[in-house]
């Protein structure tokens, strides 16, 4: 087996194909009253945007989902271990959901220590694993 | 903006959603109850239609997955015109499945402005 068999059997990417599918994995997981968009793009992956709060939003209606998004992000790393990871972020408008495959991940190196503090063992391994073969 | 001849069958979707959005609810109903009589084979649908294009296997394994698709996200696809044309309109089995509910729908209130919208968007020659 040559390392792209290899990768291709350990792991799948996030297309332009399935990224709906794995958004909907996704959003299955979370409250969807303040869910606004999407977005795609081939090197970064899905960002995934909750709003509605205005420039009047209190910290606390927007840290509601936060909270929620955080605890869906843990659900959904823990359903696609080595293969797709959720990070979600506080933003000043929206809050965000980073989807991601290893090798989008692998390109954006801020996202490194996240890894380190949101995933499992196993999701690190695979994250060293796959970021060995793109570099 | 896109010419008429440069729209997706999402996009057509789309625009649908936002020109007439109680008739889409509507529509999400009907593609929801259509998939989950296929499904369920309750022989309330007839897929007599949709069996020209999948064979019967193909079309229960997408009537289980646009049934799930209703189910879960009913209320965004309700609010969200994007959401509702990007899930089930650009996937090709799913699209091709979708539009054929929204042919099947536009016979039951032909004489509809949502009706002619219809005939404009998804029953020319290209998308018969």
């Amino acid at each position: 087996m040559n390392t792209t068999q290899n990768i291709n059997a350990i792991t799948e990417f996030l297309t332009e194909d399935n990224y709906r599918r794995i958004e909907r994995e996704f959003l299955k997981h979370t409250q969807l009253e303040n869910y606004q968009d999407d977005q795609f793009d081939a090197d970064k992956g899905v960002t995934l945007e909750w709003g509605k709060y205005g420039y009047s939003a209190t910290e606390e209606e927007q840290q509601e989902d936060i909270e929620m998004l955080n605890e869906a992000t843990v659900k959904f790393n823990n359903e696609f271990i080595g293969k797709f990871i959720a990070f979600a972020e506080e933003e000043d408008k929206y809050n965000c959901v980073y989807l991601m495959d290893m090798k989008q991940l692998s390109q954006h190196y801020q996202y490194k220590d996240d890894v380190e503090y949101y995933t499992s063992a196993a999701h690190k391994k695979a994250f060293e694993l796959i970021q060995q073969n793109f570099r | 903006m896109k010419r008429f001849d440069q729209l997706t069958i999402a996009d057509k979707a789309q625009q649908l959603h936002e020109w007439f959005p109680n008739e889409t609810k509507e529509l999400i109903a009907f593609i929801q109850g259509t998939a989950k009589n296929i499904a369920n084979d309750t022989g309330k649908a007839d897929p007599e239609a949709l069996l020209h294009l999948f064979s019967s296997k193909q079309l229960k394994l997408l009537a289980v997955e646009a049934g799930k698709l209703t189910d879960t996200f009913y209320d965004l696809m309700v609010n969200n015109s994007k959401f509702f044309a990007e899930q089930l309109f650009s996937e090709n089995n799913l699209a091709n499945f979708s539009v054929d509910c929204i042919k099947q729908f536009v016979r039951i209130r032909p004489d509809s402005t949502f009706a002619e919208a219809v005939q404009l968007f998804f029953m020319t020659d290209k998308n018969k």
